[in-house]
Formats: C-alpha cells, structure tokens, sequence
C-alpha cells in the first residue's frame, strides 16, 4: 500500500521514500547523502543559503541540470542525482 | 614636443595590445595608454570566435592570416585564455542553404582552407540537438574559440615582457598631428606613432573617419557540456550580418570551455546606449530556438550588449588616419579599429600589418585594402 | 503566453512581515472594491521568518489577515520591474508569463545573510545561520547531530531554538561582535521592549549553551565534509568536532529590483520618506530592503505604506511617527553587528571567494574593481550572479558590484522568451 503522507522519488539510482512537503534538499540529505553538487574544479559542495540565491544545492532532476533542490518540494517519481556533471 | 616612444597604442582591447606585442617585437618602443581596464570594451563584449570569413577577398586574407597567427600561440596561451578548437558548423536549413555550402567550401579550399560538406545524418552525429529536417553544413575544423578578456591580458603580458610599457587610469581626450595625444587631466604625450585603437570610440578621437556603433546582444548559460560542439551559424548569418540599414538577428551559438553556451547574435545601427532592448532580444531567442529546441530548457545567467566599429565595406582601417578637414593623412597618427564582429580574429593579423608597415616592411598580405584613406580619397578633401 | 495585464490597486512584491501588514491594512482601509495583489516565490504567506506559519500571536494575527477577500496571492518568480509604470512582469511556476501592473507598487524583497569566506567555509556541513533554519524548516533532520552556530546578529537566537527543537546538539552559540559591543547594544535594549522581551525568552531557554562573544571561526576542516572548526576569541583558538557550522555576518538588503527600477539607493539599502516611498512615485519599499531591522519595523513599515497606498495620508502619517525609532534600531544593528576586522585579515590566497566559479583570493586581490575581476578572474560570473561573492568582495576589497540587470536568477532561455516578449508588448 502506499501511503498518502509520503512520495517515492529516486535519489542516484536508489529508491527514497519522503515525507510529502519536504524539501528535495532535506530529502538528499537525509537519506544520507552529504553533498548535493560538484564545483567547477570538483570539491564536493552542500548548500548554503537555503533559500534559493547561492545555487550550491543544486542537483539534476529528471536530466535538467542545476535544480535548486532547497526551493523544490519533493514529486512523487522524481529522479535525482547528485552526481557531477558530464 | 619630443617624442617619448616610437609608438603610444590608445585602447588595451585585444587590437591595441596585439598591436603593442607586434611592435614591441620588431623592436620599437612602445606605450599602451588605457583609461578603464585591459579588455573592458568590445573586447570584454564580444564572443571570441576564432574564424576565417568569407565576406571579400580581403576579409578573407585578413581572417586567415589571423587564424593562422593564433595557431602560433596557442601552445603558449595559459588556461584561463580558454582556447577551444571546437571548430565552425555552418547550418544549411534546406535545399537552398546546401548549395550555398558547395559554394563556400569551393572559396574555403580555393583559399586553402579545409572544410568538409556535412549531409543529412552525418549533421546529426556531430551536433545531435539541432532541430530535426535541416540539410546540412559546412564544417571548418580549423576554427576556434578564446575568452577575449584573458587573452588581451596575456597579449600585454607579452607585450610589456618584450619592453612595452603600459598606463592606466587616464583617459586620452585629443589626438593631433604630430602624433601628440592630451589626456582629460591635461597632460601631453608626443610619440613618432600615434595608434588610435579603442574601438568604435574612435571618431571620438578622430572625427570624421568612415566608422559607426553597431550594437549587439549576447546572452550566457549555465554549464552544459556537449550541448553543442562547434560554433554553430546559420549560413543566411553573412546576409543578415551584413545588411547596412536594418536591425537583424542570426542564429550564431558557441559552445565555451566551461560547458556554457553563447548565444547571438543582433546587429544594430543607430542604437546608442547599452540597455537591453526587448524586442531583439526576443527576436534573438526565438531564432536560436528554431535551431536548437531543447535549449528553451537551459538557464541563462547574463545578458548584456556591446559596440562594434562598424566600417562601410567591412574589413578595418589600419594605417594612416585621414585628417577631418583636408582627407589626407594626419602626421602621426594612426589607426587600428573598424573590425566589426571580427575583432578578436583579425587582431592578431592586424597588429602583424601595423608593425609591418611602420618599420617599412611589406606585409606578408596586400594592406591596401585597409587602408583608411581608401574612403576619404574616394569621396575626396573636403573644400 | 502572456494575455492581458493583470491590474490591481495595489502591487505588491515578497510577503514577509513587510508585505503582509501592506496587504492587510490597505485591504482593511481601502474602498472594498480595490484589490490588492502579492506576488511571491514562496508557496505560503510569512517569508523566511514566518516560514513554518504562526509562530507568535503578531504572527497569526498578520497572517489570518492574508485570507481577506480583496488580497489576492501569487506565488512565483518576479522577473523585472517595469521602467514606466508601477508593474513588474511576472512568471507563475507553470512557465505563464504575464505583466502585473497596480496603481501603486509597494517592493517588500527582504534581506538575505552575508558571509565573510574564511577556510574551509565552503566545505558542505557549513551552512547559512537562517539556511539552517529553512532547512530544518522544510524537513532537514538535525536530530542528535552536532550544531555548532557562529556568526553575528539577532538571527542566532532563532536558529539556536530550531536546533534545539529539531532536537540538534547544540554545542556553542558564538558571537562575532565584541563584548564592547553588546553592551553598548544591551544599553540601548530598553527602548525596544518587544525586542528586550523577544531577547529575555531567548535566554530563558538558550541559557545552558555555551554563548560566548567576541568569538567566531577561524577555520572549517574536515574530508569532504565539515568534520571540525577552530573558534577563536582573539586569544587562544580552539577546536570542536561538529556536523554543521551555521554561519553567517548579519543580513544585507535585497536591493536589486529596487535599484533595477531607478530608485535612489543610500548605503545599500533602498531610500525611503517618512511614509515608504521610494525617488519613483508610485514605487513603495518597506522592510529589511530599506534597512535590516527585523519583523516589528517591517509591520509597522508595511502599515504606514498601506494605508498611505489606500488613500489615508492622515492616518499614515500619524503610523509614520513609529518609524525614526526603528530608524535608530537599523542603525544600531548595523552598528553592532559588523565584521570585525579579524575577519577580513583571516582570509588565505587559495581560499574561495567566489564558490560558483571557485575562484580564491589570491586572484582576485590584484583586480582594481568588480568588473576587471569578473572579466579577469570570474568572480561573480556564476549562477549565484554575484548574491554571495558581491557583498564578501565588498567587504574584502571594496568593489561595487555592477548595476543588476535581469535575469536576477539564472531563467530558462523559454522564460527569458517571454519576459522580454511580455515587456516588449507593453511598451
């Protein structure tokens, strides 16, 4: 059965059960991922602002690029990575 | 007044310090005199395009020379001057387009330039987000693409390694005979060469000569790599970029280093401030969407315009300026500007035919046909 | 696309504080046929600080106004301001397109936080002061995770009690500011007493955290993630295991759609007259992008430029006579609560300035002003646009930041489409 209070997405290939209303962002990080994007030179980054203006928490949603996990609410059957950039 | 330097270069765009490293390099003595920063004009605006185009025969020399002077560097070139040998694909729409390809890849290899005749599928495999149904293209490997800000940082580098030497701060406000230049604080400046290289600012300095503002719009993305791979151009690009009254727009996207895309491109005339005017911008975006369908869905970070020096034959003024009132040429006093869109190509050739004939050799290409006095000797002095 | 204008009496951009008590008070004074309409990224009423809904009785009493039947609310992204008119055009979350035109244009768009870059703040662990706070908000669990916060200003407190509600270990509550400082601020506390009480409940409850002042980060470290920072006091630096850092050197003014719209910009916050307009008639501006002064001003701002906005000049000038005092509380906060210049001498050559491009220090020191290091470096060319390296940079080296230009976020090429379409049609 599945339960009205929570949304199934894909978080780098595994499956993450969220409680609706939540955040992408709180979604990647506590299913236990601790950085959300890579830099240009590739140091791992997380996010800073939370609240949509310092872009560090972007990630890739359904293969558009740079998706501010912070300003968006999980979707049931989204598919996120975290994964760098080709 | 005596002079303090063979040559004093007004401008640290990509023209005035190329032409600094050129002359420093045959041996002359040289000053680059700059008010606001190295790069900050055109150069800082422009796309940093590395092409042969095919527009005239001079253009064409012009162009070549250029490109094959940047291959020169291009080992020494640092990293931050993010050269890209990606290449141009020029996008044949249809059947029409195609035979315009055959045309110009004839001109390509009668000028010695190597080009390859793309056809239907063959399109596809190297640029796979173009639109679905066009014909086809014309691939020149050779080109390329630099960040302009960087690589004028690095000209003057050479430059000032080889004995040039640079100012910054104030402004030039007269140029006279005599190769004397006054700057806004009053200070004066006397040099056996005077070159006036800051752009479509030029008349500013020299009135008069045959040069005028052509604005244009660039907009930036994110970061998407291989999104596209060449420069894409649309072939009807040298039509519309070459209408002299109207306002157009052309499909003219580049791939940078970082994985953004550049898109253009819009020429103006008559357009006098730097605001962002909404209906070709409009008109620009709509014509790189007809072309390139998903990148509706990338974001873009920055729009902004810029000023081309606009000549009425298209190819640059570089030699002796003419003098407003009688037309013939000003003692001492020198151009180096009017590259329109090609500035960042053609500088490297330019600064070449510059220091060539002010140390009285002969250009390895003819430089008559950008020679200045070419439009005041037409129209004749001035009674 | 686009369609028609939408026309309202009054326009209103951010529904923080500011905003909400414009909407209402206009909706309360004005003829009832005159609509009032909000426009906002946010899906709910409230801003950052009533994010999570009605956290106090002020709170709940504002935001229960919201539901009056002539305040309309959008929710989604403004993307210019019109040169002409009191209008911006608008963008709904569903890519609609369209101009929003008001007899009035009131400009509530808050403050966001500014950092001082030190090394290893980029490290993921290191966080905003009320970027933990949104978080924590919108479902981050800090359960039994160590927290440690450092930096300068009000918001502490506030984010302190979320991670002590989210049930995070707090470990120490640093301010930058010195005890100097504080004391001169504490002073001066009796002449706010909503402010004196807010601070008294804070302490009630915060009172066991270790809370010194004159204190703040030296250094993040850790592999990959923040593993530990190096607090110091000036005399003796030390340091402490810990999962997040919230940092942040108090709040800067939202002042780009205000500055894009050619109002008058003094100390970089938006200029006001007694009663909230801007140098552009028909342009309002209230709360913290005039000045960080916090929820109280904002109401109080928002009243006077409402009623002002519904055509009771009387009345809001009267309302007006709260304003000089808050004046003075912006003044002292600002005051308070600005780097010391330890901060500004802590930072290394390889430390990142500008995180969007990666560009540290050592690059940007020679540059003589904030374009040359943005055509020399990148600094400030990502899509962050300048919102977290410009103000650091202004601290470091004093660099303007250019006039904004849209787009103010990074906007898909389709919605930049539209937006100039949409303008283009209404000139």
């Amino acid at each position: 059965m599945s339960d009205p209070q929570r949304v199934n997405i894909e978080l780098n290939g595994r499956p993450v059960s969220v409680p609706v209303g939540h955040t992408l962002l709180s979604a990647v990080f506590n299913a236990g991922f601790g950085t959300t994007r890579t830099s240009v030179t590739g140091q791992p980054r997380g996010p800073l602002c939370g609240m949509g203006f310092c872009h560090e928490c972007t990630v890739t949603i359904d293969g558009l690029f740079h998706q501010r996990s912070c300003m968006i609410t999980v979707r049931q059957g989204m598919v996120v990575e975290t994964v760098p950039l080709p | 007044m005596k002079p303090g330097a063979d040559v004093l270069i007004i401008g640290a765009g990509i023209v005035g310090v190329a032409c600094a490293l050129e002359c420093a390099r045959v041996g002359l003595s040289t000053l680059v005199v700059e008010s606001h920063m190295v790069g900050g004009g055109a150069t800082g605006a422009g796309m940093g395009h590395l092409v042969v185009m095919d527009d005239s025969p001079a253009q064409i020399a012009l162009t070549q020379l250029s490109c094959a002077l940047w291959k020169e560097l291009q080992p020494d070139l640092p990293g931050s001057v993010e050269y890209d040998a990606c290449g141009t694909m020029w996008v044949a729409a249809d059947h029409e387009e195609m035979a315009e390809v055959e045309r110009k890849s004839h001109i390509y290899s009668n000028a010695g330039i190597v080009s390859e005749v793309v056809t239907g599928r063959k399109l596809y495999e190297y640029e796979p987000n173009l639109r679905p149904g066009l014909s086809g293209g014309l691939r020149v490997k050779g080109d390329a693409v630099i960040y302009p800000p960087t690589a004028a940082a690095w000209l003057l580098d050479q430059a000032i390694h080889k004995g040039s030497k640079f100012q910054k701060g104030q402004a030039v406000r007269e140029v006279h005979e005599g190769g004397i230049v006054v700057f806004e604080n009053g200070d004066r400046l006397c040099a056996r060469t005077v070159v006036v290289a800051t752009g479509a600012n030029a008349t500013k300095l020299v009135p008069g000569i045959a040069l005028k503002p052509r604005k244009g719009h660039l907009i930036i993305t994110d970061r998407y790599p291989g999104h596209i791979r060449h420069q894409l151009i649309e072939l009807g690009y040298l039509k519309n970029a070459h209408q002299l009254t109207q306002d157009t727009v052309a499909f003219n996207v580049q791939p940078r280093r970082t994985g953004q895309l550049l898109i253009g491109s819009s020429r103006q005339y008559g357009a006098l401030d730097s605001r962002i005017e909404k209906s070709i911008t409009a008109k620009m975006l709509e014509r790189a969407f007809w072309y390139l369908p998903h990148l509706k869905d990338l974001l873009c970070l920055r729009v902004w315009t810029g000023f081309r020096a606009a000549t009425p034959d298209k190819v640059p003024l570089i030699g002796p300026a003419p003098n407003p009132v009688t037309g013939r040429p000003m003692e001492g006093v020198w151009l180096a500007t009017g590259h329109e869109g090609l500035g960042i190509t053609t500088s490297l050739g330019t600064a070449r035919i510059l220091a060539d004939r002010l140390v009285g050799n002969t250009p390895s290409i003819p430089w008559e046909p950008y020679e200045p006095l070419r439009f005041s000797l037409q129209k004749g002095p001035i009674p | 696309m686009s369609g028609e204008p939408k026309r309202a009496s009054l326009l209103i951009v951010g529904s923080g504080p500011a905003a909400i008590a414009a909407a209402v008070t206009f909706a309360r004074y004005a003829d009832p046929s005159e609509q009032c309409l909000v426009l906002d990224e946010m899906s709910t009423s409230g801003g950052q600080i009533w994010r999570s809904g009605s956290t106090n009785g002020l709170a709940k009493y504002w935001l229960d106004g919201m539901s009056l039947p002539n305040i309309h609310r959008k929710q989604g992204q403004v993307l210019d301001v019109l040169p002409q008119k009191p209008g911006v055009v608008f963008q709904s979350p569903n890519g609609e397109t369209q101009i929003c035109l008001g007899n009035d244009l009131v400009l509530a768009t808050g403050a966001r936080e500014r950092w001082i870059p030190f090394p290893g703040w980029t490290l993921p662990g290191v966080v905003g002061m009320g970027g933990l706070q949104a978080m924590i908000k919108t479902g981050l669990c800090v359960a039994n995770k160590r927290v440690v916060i450092a930096g300068s200003g009000p918001l502490m407190y506030p984010v302190a009690r979320s991670v002590q509600k989210a049930k995070g270990k707090l470990l120490l509550l640093a301010e930058q500011a010195s005890f100097a400082k504080l004391a001169n601020f504490t002073a001066h506390l009796p002449a706010y007493p909503e402010k004196a009480f807010e601070a008294l409940g804070y302490l009630a409850k915060l009172w066991k955290v270790s809370s010194p002042v004159g204190t703040w980060v030296q250094q993040a470290g850790g592999e990959g993630r923040l593993e530990w920072v190096q607090m110091t006091n000036g005399k003796k630096s030390w340091r402490m295991e810990c999962d997040y850092l919230a940092t942040g050197c108090h709040l800067i003014p939202n002042i780009d759609l205000a500055r894009m719209a050619g109002c008058t910009i003094e100390k970089d916050r938006v200029k006001v007259d007694s009663l909230g307009q801007t140098s552009r008639s028909h342009l309002y501006a209230i709360g913290e992008c005039t000045g960080v002064g916090g929820a109280e001003r904002a109401i109080a701002q928002g009243i006077v430029a409402g009623l002002a906005a519904a055509g009771q000049r009387e009345l809001s000038h009267h309302q007006s006579a709260a304003l000089p005092r808050w004046e003075r509380f912006v003044q002292l906060l600002d005051a308070t609560f600005s780097p010391r210049s330890e901060l500004l001498d802590q930072i290394r050559e390889d430390t990142i300035v500008c995180r969007c491009e990666d560009i540290p220090h050592g690059k940007i020191k020679p540059m003589s002003c904030w374009r040359e290091a943005k055509l020399q470096t990148r600094l400030g060319m990502g899509p962050c646009q300048g919102k977290v390296c410009g103000p650091a940079a202004k601290a470091l080296y004093g660099f303007e930041p250019d006039f904004p230009r849209p787009p103010f976020q990074p906007l898909s090429a389709q919605a930049l489409f539209q937006m100039y379409q949409s303008e283009n049609q209404e000139s």
